[in-house]
């Protein structure tokens, strides 16, 4: 950005932000912060620019965030309590994982927190993007993208081939894999894959050993690389040649992370790129 | 070859290898062994299993233990210090630095040989520093002593480089780095251990006269027509090439190049030379039985196999210190 930009964007900043502090004020328009990338991404999905107080860092980044070209503009936080102090907001949302230490202090300070459970399926999606809605006053907005997305789905899965259900697993660093009661697992099966997860015994999330999937002899495998071009350990074994040689599908299939991690409209791409990849 | 009990405890020692990789070879999570082979409906997943997975990891084991007995038992015979191995005077933990640095920052993915070049870099400076730090003729405390300031200084290196590597699964992994794994080892992890390990192998050839003379005293033995600069010389390098391949494979696993060579020792009749390929042989057993204790353990996440050696070694450890300390009272 050259300077003459930044200072004219700065100029834009503080004069919203002026209008937001008067505007909340008078009208009583909640001004929300988010402490964890998934409750990120429904707030970015749902709340008007001027609600916004504060987004994760992490939904910047566009490998692990859908809403990323949104959350450019807005102040960004590193979860931690003391960043959210002087932005003052009316409302700090965040998922139930977060630490107990973090929320205490939170609540001891006086901030209004509202924990989301993470979604396990599509259903819970929807719930939560209402719940979002509603401390927002954006229900409207919410409907509206709850039906389109229902009718994407529902356009997904009504050209569905049912006669022929391949055998898929998700495969992830270390060896981690989503079972049906995760978001991730249920919409595996939304694309009408069947998930041999569950042969190797995992509801929700568990680790399958190299042997027991060569056994359980995948068609095709998912991929779905959280942070693709950086190198661990943990993504060696992704590499490991029995796994190309077990499936009869020449190469695996690539969700990127950001489309399901976690739950949001973006579903709808991970199902598109699922059924594609039948 | 004559048949003396010298003779016959390499017969055994390679006996007890090759059984302990056969069991290797028939266990495994997957519930499969080489009967399937005949007997399953899907022999082609078995082969798979007992070829693409089973056969590196038994071969990486075998290797790589075979490596840290060996280059324990040179060290012991070279610095003339019953407490020199690779994982108490640092070069193991200065071999997980070279590695870190190579995978972390993404160097291996354009040249895999960088991979045990940055952790035979590592071995080999940690040597050094060691060796600098604690002087010639140093006293068994002394170099330990600056085997621990290598070690924290290399372990803590270790974190960091972790904790600011792209990757976000780097910084669970330091366990992995400060007490090794062989799972989930591949053919490819193979092809990159052997070419420098074999060199390192190579350079042990003919040094074990040198050592044997050397148990007289180093100016014996150069009386004797030792190259002492040149034997030091060689078998560092051939440390650094042995520990820096095996390391960036499988992580510093600590404890086999400090119990091994002093439970042969009394089997060799103390001469460091015969020695060498007897703790070859018995660093492979020692490593192979830890695999094979970490995969009978009870379905779940794995245990790394450096807490066995560990476990194993550090009481041995302790039991060598009260040794030394009667000595010296």
């Amino acid at each position: 950005m050259n300077p003459l930009a930044r200072s004219l964007f700065k100029l834009i900043l503080l004069t919203s932000l002026q209008f937001v502090l008067v505007n909340s004020a008078t009208s009583g328009t909640v001004r929300i912060a988010s402490l964890n990338l998934c409750t990120d991404q429904l707030v970015l999905v749902l709340a008007d620019s001027e609600q916004i107080a504060s987004v994760t860092f992490l939904s910047q980044h566009s490998t692990s965030s859908y809403m990323a070209a949104e959350a450019a503009n807005h102040h960004i936080n590193y979860g931690q309590v003391e960043e959210l102090i002087p932005i003052r907001p009316d409302l700090v949302v965040t998922l139930t994982y977060s630490s107990p230490a973090t929320l205490r202090l939170l609540q001891h300070l006086g901030f209004k927190v509202e924990l989301f459970i993470p979604a396990k399926n599509i259903g819970e999606v929807e719930a939560n993007m209402r719940r979002m809605a509603k401390l927002l006053g954006q229900e409207t907005r919410a409907e509206s993208l709850i039906r389109s997305m229902q009718e994407r789905f529902q356009a997904l899965t009504s050209t569905l081939d049912r006669s022929r259900i391949p055998r898929g697993i998700l495969y992830e660093p270390n060896g981690y894999t989503a079972g049906v009661k995760t978001l991730r697992g249920d919409l595996i099966r939304l694309a009408g894959w069947h998930n041999i997860a569950s042969e190797a015994g995992i509801e929700s999330v568990g680790v399958v050993g190299l042997e027991a999937l060569v056994l359980a002899r995948p068609e095709r495998l998912i991929l779905s690389p959280y942070a693709p071009g950086t190198s661990s350990l943990g993504h060696r074994v992704l590499n490991h040649p029995a796994l190309n040689k077990v499936t009869s599908h020449p190469t695996p299939l690539i969700v990127p992370a950001k489309y399901w991690m976690c739950g949001g409209p973006m579903n709808a791409d991970a199902v598109t790129r699922l059924i594609e990849g039948r | 070859m004559d048949s003396t009990p010298r003779s016959r405890l390499l017969y055994w020692l390679a006996l007890i290898v090759s059984v302990l990789m056969l069991v290797s070879l028939n266990l495994g999570m997957g519930q499969v062994s080489m009967i399937d082979l005949f007997t399953a409906g899907d022999a082609a997943a078995v082969w798979l299993i007992l070829v693409e997975i089973r056969l590196p990891r038994t071969m990486i084991a075998a290797i790589t233990g075979a490596s840290l007995g060996l280059c324990g038992a040179a060290m012991q015979g070279l610095l003339r210090n019953p407490l020199a191995s690779p994982g108490l005077i640092g070069s193991s933990s200065g071999a997980a630095l070279g590695a870190v640095i190579v995978l972390y920052l993404g160097l291996s993915q354009h040249n895999w040989l960088l991979l045990p070049f940055g952790g035979m870099l590592g071995a080999l400076v940690a040597l050094i520093l060691v060796y600098l730090l604690a002087g010639r003729d140093a006293s068994i405390v002394t170099i330990v002593l600056a085997g621990v300031a290598i070690n924290a200084l290399a372990i803590s290196c270790v974190s960091l480089i972790l904790n600011f590597a792209p990757s976000p699964y780097a910084v669970q992994e330091i366990v992995l780095w400060t007490l090794g794994s062989v799972s989930n080892l591949s053919m490819n992890d193979l092809w990159i251990l052997l070419p420098p390990t074999l060199l390192g192998w190579l350079l042990f050839i003919g040094t074990g006269r040198s050592l044997d003379l050397l148990t007289l005293g180093e100016d014996t033995a150069q009386s004797m027509g030792i190259d002492l600069v040149f034997l030091r010389t060689k078998l560092f390098v051939a440390v650094a090439l042995c520990v820096g391949a095996a390391v960036s494979i499988t992580g510093a696993i600590g404890f086999i190049g400090l119990v091994v060579p002093h439970l042969l020792r009394p089997l060799v009749g103390y001469q460091p030379g015969r020695l060498l390929i007897a703790s070859a042989f018995g660093g492979a057993s020692m490593l192979l039985g830890a695999d094979i204790v970490v995969r009978l353990m009870p379905p779940g996440p794995e245990i790394k196999i450096g807490v066995l050696t560990a476990i194993v070694g550090a009481p041995f450890f302790l039991f060598l210190i009260l040794k030394t300390r009667r000595w010296q009272i």
